[in-house]
């Protein structure tokens, strides 16, 4: 498998860093445009092979159910090697913070935590940049990463999604009873606020649940597609955030680009040539849904190097819709994100960190399938413990539709994802580094590591 | 999805903002059907106007709108196929007319169609859709005296809050004055305005407001309506295109206005729905669910327990 790897130049996907990672964009590209330009009938041949992929031996029918295969993605023994290696860390990680978080003691003493803040501001932040400048230097020479990779895709990858019983159903009914009103509140600023819509607000939230389960995806969507892994979705996501961030759009269009992606890898095999004009039809289909200016079919060609031409955009984007069916309105996280800081009567900060972690769970093939309702109601309660609030009120419960206890893996989840931030999601990690995100990649990241450090001393 | 091959198409409807719509002949069951033809751009791809248009009206099956049945996709075409309409309510009005004096329809006939559209766009708003071109020519009848709402090319969906979106929207005469002023944040209350203008088109038979262009539209609008000021709409003085020098008129009186070119004598009650629809501050507007809930209404919510 690994053999393979090297040769095709695949081996650098989900790259640590900058450097590598545009190598491997540009091997992507370049490899692609050998396909495509290479030979003459290249269109449509590999055009069958997108058309036709529902007919590959590992058809996408049985992915739904058959999850018996989930967790290897290769033949032979290395894969479970690796498996026992990655389980090993993921264990340290486990109870680094099942210790701290998962049993509800904070991390550290949120006191201390503002002490160190102040005190220790500058230094932290010289700490950081060498650890994270060490950790690049490292990378470059490290021979190991492509093991990392398979941790990446053999690790335990089972969807993940928010967990039921009887306790927490009555928790969500109790903030029902208590916080819903049937008319809207004459004291509340937002029924006089055109925008907020409030005399529907109720009944739209309710339908934006059903919508977020009619257009979910497969989350074992992959197990069907013999010639893409996670990680090379990462990398495609990778690419469709920085190319979203040039064209200046919508947070909702990128939410939305890679809701299309799954749902139409869900539906319809891929091959590695094409995997790139999948992402780049879903932006373009997504900017046209979303934006009031969308970029045009120009600007695309560009951001794709010219790796594909129009016609084969435009087939592709024809191709998706009628895949899709011309269901296109899947809502996105952004919504339910300003609802539930409703229960702080829309406190900023905690609002915009949390648009930081919200968006980095677009690179984690576990939260493929996750309900964006969900995935924004776990952004949000990290981020209010990374800024020092720990209380989930009942308010809270009510305007995020999930208890604490629905919420709390999810929110470790999102934390163990903010390790080794600009490896994990580079493209994410840079655009949240800039002062106009408020340098919220950069809060979470010392947060870490105050924390860890308080962590390694009282051991 | 059908083939194209199972439609005969028969004579031309119109033309759409984006599309030309043809009358169509379901072959395989013998129904009529409307068929919408776009053409499909080589240069952008699929247009934004039908991916929005499909896309959102697979999910409003209401009675008040017109119903998508199918989309053919073909190499250089989409035919949309919708449920066939006698006409639309712009030409039965014209069909009404005797001579060169436009006369409103009867009151009872009004408040029938007020109400379905009232019911139509409520439908949409619940579903957190803007229709943005609510007119005449976009509500169709049919022989049964049934409306329903139709062309949602200009539609499209929006979250909570309404994020900000293009204020090139609506037909300059149903264009609503917050809109006119260049604002981009606004919400249901677009729509609702155009209800206003379409109710008194009805009622009189001509369109109230029939500017040549923005800034005549506001005159007129003004005229009737009175000058915002910021007492009667706080933060007017803030839209972009807000101007010190507007012309200061006060309300006028509805009732008196339109009474000469209206069939039957007009209730205040009918003038009370009237004015809160043409509400100049968006936010003091009418809701579609309050307006279904305005007396004017009461002998139909009366019959439905229901609402």
């Amino acid at each position: 498998m690994r053999g393979i790897e090297y040769d095709n130049g695949q081996r650098r996907v989900g790259g640590r860093s900058g450097e590598l990672h545009r190598k491997a964009l540009s091997d992507v590209t370049s490899q692609v445009s050998n396909k495509v330009y290479g030979g003459g009938n290249t269109w449509k041949s590999s055009g069958n092979s997108f058309k036709n992929g529902a007919a590959k031996p590992s058809g996408g029918a049985s992915a739904a159910v058959d999850d018996t295969g989930y967790g290897f993605f290769g033949p032979g023994g290395d894969d479970l090697v690796v498996e026992e290696d990655s389980l090993t860390e993921d264990e340290g990680l486990d109870r680094l913070y099942s210790r701290n978080i998962l049993e509800r003691q904070q991390i550290i003493d949120l006191d201390t935590y503002a002490e160190i803040v102040d005190d220790d501001l500058e230094s932290v932040d010289d700490q950081l940049s060498d650890k994270f400048e060490g950790q690049i230097d490292e990378d470059e020479v490290n021979e190991d990463e492509d093991e990392e990779d398979d941790f990446a895709e053999t690790a335990n990858r089972e969807p993940l999604s928010p967990m039921h019983n009887e306790e927490i159903q009555e928790t969500l009914d109790a903030a029902f009873k208590e916080c819903y009103r049937d008319t809207p509140d004459p004291m509340d600023d937002d029924t006089y606020d055109v925008v907020m819509v409030s005399e529907l607000s109720n009944d739209i939230f309710k339908y934006l649940r059903e919508l977020e389960q009619r257009y979910k995806p497969n989350p074992y969507y992959m197990s069907s597609q013999s010639e893409l892994k996670w990680s090379y979705r990462s990398t495609l996501i990778d690419w469709i955030v920085q190319v979203h961030a040039r064209f200046q759009l919508l947070p909702e269009t990128l939410y939305l680009t890679v809701n299309i992606i799954d749902r139409f890898l869900s539906k319809k095999t891929v091959t590695l040539n094409r995997f790139q004009l999948v992402g780049a039809a879903a932006l373009f289909l997504a900017a046209k849904y979303e934006e009031i200016n969308c970029p045009t079919l120009k600007d695309i060609v560009y951001m794709l190097d010219n790796a594909y031409t129009k016609d084969e955009i435009i087939k592709a984007e024809r191709f998706m819709i009628e895949t899709l069916d011309f269901e296109i309105g899947w809502p996105g996280p952004m919504s339910f994100l300003r609802r539930i800081s409703k229960a702080d009567d829309y406190e900023y900060d905690i609002r915009t960190l949390a648009k930081y972690l919200l968006e980095i769970t677009i690179m984690d093939s576990r939260l493929v399938a996750a309900p964006p309702s969900w995935l924004a109601s776990g952004a949000y309660f990290l981020s209010k413990i990374i800024l020092g609030y720990s209380d989930w009120t009942i308010q809270h419960v009510y305007y995020s539709g999930y208890t604490q206890e629905q919420i709390f893996p999810l929110a470790t989840t999102i934390l163990e994802n903010c390790r080794d931030a600009s490896t994990k999601h580079e493209a994410i990690w840079k655009k949240y580094s800039e002062r106009r995100q408020h340098r919220s990649a950069h809060i979470v990241a010392k947060w870490i590591t105050l924390a860890e450090r308080k962590i390694e001393q009282s051991a | 999805m059908s083939s194209s091959s199972q439609f005969k198409q028969l004579e031309k409807l119109g033309n759409g903002t984006y599309a030309t719509v043809y009358k169509g002949l379901n072959k395989t069951t013998g129904v009529y059907v409307a068929l919408k033809e776009v053409k499909l751009d080589s240069e952008e791809g699929t247009p934004s106007t039908a991916i929005r248009e499909i896309s959102l009206m697979k999910e409003l099956k209401h009675d008040n709108i017109v119903r998508l049945y199918d989309v053919i996709h073909t190499e250089n075409k989409l035919t949309l196929v919708f449920e066939y309409m006698d006409k639309d309510l712009k030409k039965y009005m014209d069909s009404r007319t005797t001579g060169n004096s436009p006369q409103g329809l009867e009151l009872s006939l009004v408040k029938y169609f007020q109400w379905q559209l009232f019911e139509g766009i409520s439908f949409c708003h619940e579903n957190k859709i803007l229709h943005r071109d609510l007119k005449p020519q976009n509500l169709l009848i049919n022989n049964k005296g049934q409306l329903k709402l139709g062309d949602f090319g200009l539609a499209r969906a929006f979250g909570i809050p309404v994020n900000t979106f293009s204020s090139e929207v609506v037909t300059l005469w149903y264009r609503a004055p917050d809109v006119l002023m260049g604002s981009r944040s606004y919400s249901t209350s677009i729509d609702m305005w155009s209800c206003g203008c379409i109710l008194a088109e009805m009622l009189t038979g001509k369109p109230l407001f029939p500017g040549t262009n923005d800034e005549e539209q506001l005159k007129l609008i003004f005229d009737m309506m009175g000058t915002p000021t910021e007492s009667t709409w706080p933060t007017v003085t803030t839209l972009p295109k807000y101007n010190s020098n507007f012309s200061i008129q006060v309300p006028k009186d509805l009732k008196k206005l339109l009474q000469p070119f209206t069939k039957e004598q007009l209730d205040d009650i009918v003038i009370d729905l009237l004015n809160g629809l043409l509400q100049l501050n968006p936010s003091m507007r009418l809701s579609a669910k309050q307006a279904l809930h305005h007396p004017w209404f009461s002998e139909y919510y009366q019959q439905q327990p229901h609402q």
